[in-house]
């Protein structure tokens, strides 16, 4: 059921990027540093680090700068960061009795294609 | 930034009072002895723990019905026998007769037996339908005539 969870999903120079936690690349977040407590109430000081963090599941040999170009283009980082808290909600929540909201999972964030769009020539 | 709790305020400050992967870590064991693997935990989809969690809970019912049957079958056998063990009992007492199938087979008969009524409801009203169906066109094709 690997569907079940939230994920980001975006293109960025032609290339199709989903993104994800599991546990592990939550443990090693909190290993570079991410503190959860510190990312509730400081959310913005957090997002970079939190967004590199979902890039470690699927594309962990992506650069960094590739990953703070997207970061930069990415139009709307409140709706990214409720993505993000959603999808780091998860690799915890699941290991609760009853998850309190029915809406669990299974949602993906919409396709953005972040490529540079080509000048047209006039 | 809108609220987008998943959790309780209960759960969050259990998980905000300590790491993550400490949690991860201790909760690790547990998962496995419900049958989830080492990599599944920490790899895998995160959902995937409900269901291990929810086929654990489901497993517990399952023995605790087990449990509660084996105990049905217990006491139906000392009901059974109680007539010998009265102290007082008549020369020649014989037990009474212990179930000869077990409860659930039962349970099975009477399912068949409903199921069976049921097809053969069924196949009536079918019947019917055709038949009125039928007695229908039969009717306008006389009345065209």
């Amino acid at each position: 059921m690997d569907d079940m969870n939230t994920k980001i999903n975006l293109t960025y120079n032609g290339e199709k990027y989903v993104l994800e936690y599991d546990r592990n690349t939550v443990r090693i977040l909190e290993n570079s540093g991410f503190v959860l407590d510190e990312f509730l109430t400081k959310p913005m000081t957090n997002i970079e680090l939190v967004f590199s963090g979902a890039f470690l599941k699927n594309h962990r040999k992506t650069n960094q700068t590739i990953i703070d170009e997207i970061y930069k283009k990415l139009p709307d980082k409140n709706k990214l960061l409720v993505q993000l808290r959603k999808m780091i909600d998860e690799t915890y929540d699941s290991l609760f009795e009853e998850p309190d909201n029915g809406d669990e999972g299974n949602v993906s964030w919409e396709v953005i294609d972040l490529s540079p769009k080509k000048r047209e020539n006039k | 930034m809108g609220s987008n709790r998943l959790i309780s305020k209960e759960k969050r400050k259990q998980v905000e009072d300590t790491s993550l992967s400490k949690l991860f870590e201790e909760l690790c064991p547990i998962f496995m002895s419900y049958g989830m693997s080492y990599d599944e935990y920490w790899h895998g989809s995160p959902y995937r723990a409900k269901f291990y969690l929810d086929a654990h809970k489901l497993k517990i019912k399952q023995r605790d019905e087990e449990m509660w049957m084996q105990g049905m079958y217990i006491y139906e056998a000392l009901c059974d026998v109680s007539p010998i063990l009265h102290a007082f009992s008549k020369k020649g007492t014989k037990p009474l007769q212990y179930s000869s199938l077990p409860y659930l087979s039962k349970v099975n008969e009477l399912k068949i037996e409903k199921d069976k009524e049921q097809e053969k409801k069924n196949a009536q009203l079918i019947a019917r339908v055709y038949f009125e169906n039928w007695a229908k066109n039969t009717k306008k094709h006389f009345e065209k005539k």
